[in-house]
């Protein structure tokens, strides 16, 4: 398996009551694999994102990627990890002001001592399988809020990451345009044996995906299982503090 | 990270936000020109004053000096020169005088050399025009003067052209023979001196026969031997001492307005680095989400660390050289006008020197600050987790600031306050923990300007927590808005109103003490005046501590003679070498109203000193110099007057009198006996009740004659004059307080306009919302006014504290008059101005951003 979560809990402490994000979830998703990951908005979909990626530390559980535990990870193993292993792709990814889109997308490999010409020779072929060949060379507010999107899943994609995590990547786009990105992720996943997590309220997304599976309450149920009734209505948990949790 | 790399983040950056790098670059330029040009003027008083005495004495080591301007026997130079051990005596003689052409005056060291001085090798004397004069009458100026004067570029020995010359109370027309350049004399070109033949210079003086000074050069090993020799021949009435103990003592009577103007100096680069350190706060939220960001794609600790290194050295290395070129104008205009109440106690040149420690510690200083300021940002690689780093509630991403963190730095901001007034009090002349009384007092007084600044995040919370209810409560739907946004935007909000109260901070401290030390030297000098209705002085304005004598048993038998006069008595002034310090000496006229100044007392009861003054063997002394010497009030100072030394019971201890190395009252009678002397270098004069002062001067005027270079003024001209001087002296402080102010409406304005155009989306978000520009508006300008009254009411409240600390400091430590007045109106006016400045700009841009498109707010976030 490329990722595995085992029992993973993550509850927030608030003044007046204890919200149970991620509320010991297992799951595992294996080479080649996409998974989609439904739930209502405060059902903890993005937290358990960032822990995956290493971004926010579980209370309890265990995540491995590629066997390793990457609650063992050095501050400078979690970049490391996040830089050649992982793609993240954020609800609202931050783009370099003043950069075009080649170069946003190309963002990551500048990490590594790769010349800025190699890293957007390595990033161009992204864009222009996700419809942004044109777009290269436009600065971020020249793009539309879809346009943006793409091009932060290309920045993710750009190192050829083993797996790929996806907050909502189609949020933004179209019907049309969205379950074409859908559709290329499902096949970049084959292609490359990349295992795919990602979050979405698409309902394109089930059929695309291999598997699919339901976060509610912090809990997780397979798909089309509605599971037990939130008593009194759940309230929404923050991915972090003072984000929207979804 | 490679080195491409870097600079192409940076360019991106520069693309972006190069308003907010020009402001960031502007305070530091600012900081760094601040302490280069201070420093640079301060050094360059007194070491082109060495540079000036080495170009002349050349390689001697020894000097034997008068006690007072006139002088002592020339004839001691034959027997000096016949010691053994000596190489050279070379007879100086030395008076301050005034070159006057065609309505130009120049204040001058008018020096008499002959043969004798070529011999010390110095590399102005070397110069063959000199041998030339010896034996003519006439004079040889730098071009320093001959460009005062206007006088034409080329001049010869045989057509020479003449100038009036006024020394001693008289006035001659002499002829220039020749303008030396720096080619000739070196430095000594920027000198304000003008070289005779030695009989020529003591005819013109009236004092032929005499001299002021013998340099004096050694052969090797024998220097020791000659020093014990010359202070058995002559010790008992002449100084002998270092050929360079005229420099110390300049280095010493600058000192303290040197430590005025470092202090000043050092707390306006603070200032400038802290509107740095808020236009860095500006961008800063946006700098974290980028930093998160980053994170988030795998950029490691050590990535983000040498990015943001890479953006502060570049910036401080741009911003630190655009600082010394900005300081180095500074410094020349400095340069040109050295403070002229100095030139009538010390030879001065206009030579400006940077030494390159100066220029390398000013530079290096500007780059660490700038990387120290930059390294906030990185602040959040403390917490692991980088979506964390930057978000709180009720606050947008990168804004974070816990209350537990606005409460850790206003007890910080508490801790400085009372850690200043301790260091400040305790600073006075012991100094602090190694530190000398100044060093220590500029750090505690950096400290009360810190604590501005982190007072502002608490009290900015207190703020809002006090006016929300009350907003709640009568249903004031823009501010409540405004508060909201404030809230939302914590970091922008705080940058802002700590940018207020840095510049509200300054400019009261700052103006506020040196508004004191004006008051304190016009209370000082109307005392110092009151003694008479009418004064007769020599020389120019220069001749403010009226310290240059003149022959004046003429003039007071006619002035005495006049209907108008009911009485003028001789007041004596000069200067006395007194260790390394080189004293004012005031002898009074026992008839003076106030023999003591009133307003000057440090400690001791007015009216018994002036008793025991009038009475003799009493004096009056500056606190600094009766603490240098380690005695005080009913304690014994000894001077070494020209019959000898003279010891004096101390009635009472004052201020420094407006002059640095402090002062010496005494009574008219003991200065004569002491000083062996009947020459005043003034004379005070009472009218008869009901006469017209001006009328009165210009019958004492005629009186005198034509041909005299006494000068006759009222006390009210004369207090004016002092009050020009006063404001003269202090001009870098001035130039100081005025840079300030400008700087703060500037940084208010440029953070204000910053601040508003980072606005323009979430408004025009508000617009989709339904809010009318109009109301937008009023809520920029709530947001605006609450930010402003934080900044500004923190800024008046601790820099009204640091101005009363700053004065107390300087009474304390370099002696100053500095009377404490709390400036209800300078802090006012201050207010009004940044906070004008900072609302014209919200109100105008404001109306545009208010009115900015709905579409704006569609763009992501």
């Amino acid at each position: 398996m490329t990722l595995r979560l085992d029992d993973v809990v993550k509850h927030y402490r608030g003044p007046s009551e204890t919200v149970r994000a991620v509320d010991g979830v297992t799951l595992a998703v294996g080479r080649g694999e996409m998974v989609a990951l439904y739930g209502p908005s405060g059902s903890g979909k993005t937290t358990l994102l960032l822990i995956a990626a290493g971004l926010i530390a579980p209370d309890a559980g265990v995540v491995t990627v590629e066997g390793r535990d990457v609650g063992s990870l050095s501050r400078k193993e979690s970049a490391r990890y996040r830089r050649e292993v992982i793609g993240v792709v954020l609800q609202h990814s931050h783009m370099m002001a003043g950069v075009p889109a080649i170069e946003n997308a190309a963002l990551k490999l500048l990490a590594s001592p790769v010349p800025l010409l190699q890293a957007k020779r390595r990033a161009r072929p992204w864009l222009r399988r996700l419809g942004l060949d044109r777009q290269g060379d436009q600065l971020p507010h020249q793009l539309s809020g879809g346009e943006r999107q793409r091009v932060a899943v290309a920045r993710a994609l750009a190192n050829d990451p083993v797996l790929l995590l996806a907050d909502e990547p189609t949020g933004s786009l179209d019907s049309q345009r969205g379950r074409s990105v859908l559709e290329l992720l499902h096949r970049i996943a084959h292609e490359r044996g990349m295992a795919i997590l990602l979050a979405t309220h698409d309902p394109h997304a089930a059929e695309i995906a291999d598997r699919a599976v339901v976060l509610r309450d912090g809990k997780l149920h397979p798909h089309g299982d509605q599971g037990p009734a939130a008593p009194g209505g759940s309230a929404p948990a923050p991915a972090f503090p003072g984000s929207d949790p979804s | 990270m490679s080195p491409g790399t870097l600079i192409w983040f940076y360019r991106r950056r520069l693309r972006v936000h190069w308003m907010q790098e020009l402001l960031a670059a502007l305070g530091i330029a600012i900081g760094v020109a601040l302490v280069f040009a201070v420093q640079v003027a301060n050094s360059s008083i007194t070491d082109s004053a060495h540079q000036m005495l080495r170009a002349i004495v050349g390689d001697a080591t020894l000097q034997v000096a008068g006690r007072d301007p006139r002088g002592f026997d020339a004839r001691v130079a034959e027997q000096v020169g016949a010691l053994p051990g000596v190489a050279t005596a070379a007879p100086i003689v030395e008076q301050r005088a005034t070159l006057v052409r065609d309505g130009h005056r120049v204040p001058i060291d008018l020096v008499g050399l002959d043969a004798r001085i070529t011999a010390l090798g110095g590399s102005a004397t070397r110069s063959f025009l000199l041998g030339a004069l010896v034996g003519q009458r006439g004079m040889l100026v730098p071009s320093s003067i001959a460009g005062a004067l206007r006088l034409p570029p080329t001049l010869s020995p045989d057509a020479p052209t003449h100038v009036t010359l006024d020394v001693r109370g008289q006035r001659f027309a002499i002829p220039v023979r020749a303008v030396v350049t720096a080619h000739d004399i070196g430095s000594l070109a920027d000198a304000f001196i003008g070289v005779t033949s030695l009989d020529y210079a003591q005819r013109l003086a009236g004092l032929p026969g005499r001299v002021t000074r013998i340099a004096v050069s050694v052969r090797p090993g024998a220097e020791a031997a000659v020093r014990r020799e010359l202070t058995r021949l002559v010790g008992a009435r002449l100084t002998v001492a270092p050929v360079d103990s005229e420099v110390h003592a300049l280095e010493q009577a600058v000192t303290p307005n040197d430590q005025a103007t470092g202090l000043f100096a050092a707390i306006s680069a603070l200032v400038g680095l802290l509107f740095t350190f808020n236009a860095m706060l500006l961008t800063m939220p946006e700098r974290r989400r980028a930093i998160a960001e980053l994170r988030i794609q795998g950029y490691g600790s050590g990535h983000v660390v040498s990015l943001v290194a890479f953006q502060a050295l570049v910036l401080g290395a741009v911003a630190s050289s655009v600082g010394l070129g900005l300081g180095d104008l500074l410094s020349r205009a400095a340069a040109q006008s050295p403070p002229s109440y100095l030139s009538f106690a010390f030879p001065l040149g206009t030579h400006r020197v940077v030494p390159l420690s100066t220029l390398a510690s000013a530079w290096l200083g500007g780059l660490v600050v700038t990387c120290v300021v930059a390294s906030s940002a990185l602040l959040d690689l403390r917490n692991p987790h980088p979506t964390e780093a930057i978000s709180t509630p009720n606050a947008e991403p990168g804004h974070a600031l816990s209350s537990r963190i606005a409460m850790w730095l206003g007890i910080a901001a508490g801790a400085l306050v009372l850690l200043a007034t301790i260091v400040v009090a305790r600073s006075r002349s012991s100094g602090v923990a190694g530190l000398s009384g100044t060093q220590a007092a500029t750090i505690g007084l950096l400290g009360i300007t810190l604590a501005a600044v982190l007072a502002v995040p608490a009290a900015f919370r207190a703020t809002l927590r006090m006016l929300e209810p009350f907003a709640r409560r009568l249903r004031m739907n823009s501010l409540v808005l405004a508060l909201r946004a404030l809230r939302a935007t914590s970091i922008r909000s705080l940058a802002l109103a700590a940018t207020g109260a840095v510049a509200v901070f300054g400019s009261v401290a700052i103006e506020g003490d040196h508004r004191d030390l004006v008051n304190g030297l016009d209370r000082n000098f109307a005392d110092y005046l009151a003694a008479g209705d009418l004064w007769l002085t020599t020389g120019g304005d220069e001749n403010s501590l009226t310290t240059q004598s003149f022959p004046a048993a003429a003039a007071l038998r006619r002035i005495r003679a006049l209907p108008a006069v009911a009485s003028a008595r001789p007041y004596y002034g000069s200067m006395l070498d007194v260790g390394e310090r080189r004293v004012w000496i005031i002898g009074r006229p026992p008839q003076d109203r106030d023999v003591v100044p009133p307003t000057q007392l440090d400690q001791g009861n007015l009216a018994t000193a002036s008793e025991l003054i009038r009475r003799g063997g009493w004096v009056a002394v500056s606190r600094v110099l009766a603490d240098a010497l380690g005695t005080g009030v009913d304690g014994r100072i000894s001077l070494p007057t020209p019959s000898g030394v003279r010891t004096y019971r101390i009635a009472a201890t004052l201020t420094n009198l407006g002059w640095g190395p402090g002062a010496v009252v005494l009574n008219a009678n003991d200065y004569r006996r002491a000083w062996l002397t009947d020459d005043p270098s003034a004379i005070e004069v009472t009218l008869r009740p009901g006469t017209a002062p001006a009328a009165a001067r210009r019958a004492v005027q005629a009186t005198l004659g034509s041909r005299t270079a006494l000068r006759v003024q009222t006390y009210a001209q004369r207090d004016r004059q002092f009050e020009v001087l006063a404001r003269q002296g202090l001009a870098r402080l001035s130039q100081i307080s005025a840079l300030l102010l400008i700087a703060a409406a500037l940084a208010m304005a440029a953070a204000m306009g910053a601040a508003i155009w980072q606005r323009r989306v979430p408004l025009a978000r508000m617009r989709i919302d339904g809010f009318e520009p109009a109301r937008l508006w009023m809520t920029l300008m709530v947001e605006a006014a609450v930010v402003l009254a934080v900044g500004c009411v923190i800024g008046a409240t601790v820099g009204t504290y640091g101005h009363l600390l700053g004065g107390r400091w300087l009474t304390s430590s370099t002696g100053y008059p500095v009377p404490f007045a709390i400036g209800w109106l300078s802090a006012a006016t201050t207010c009004v101005l940044v906070g004008a400045g900072a609302l014209a700009v919200t109100t105008i841009p404001g109306a545009f951003a208010a009115n900015a498109s709905p579409r704006l707010g569609l763009q992501e976030p």
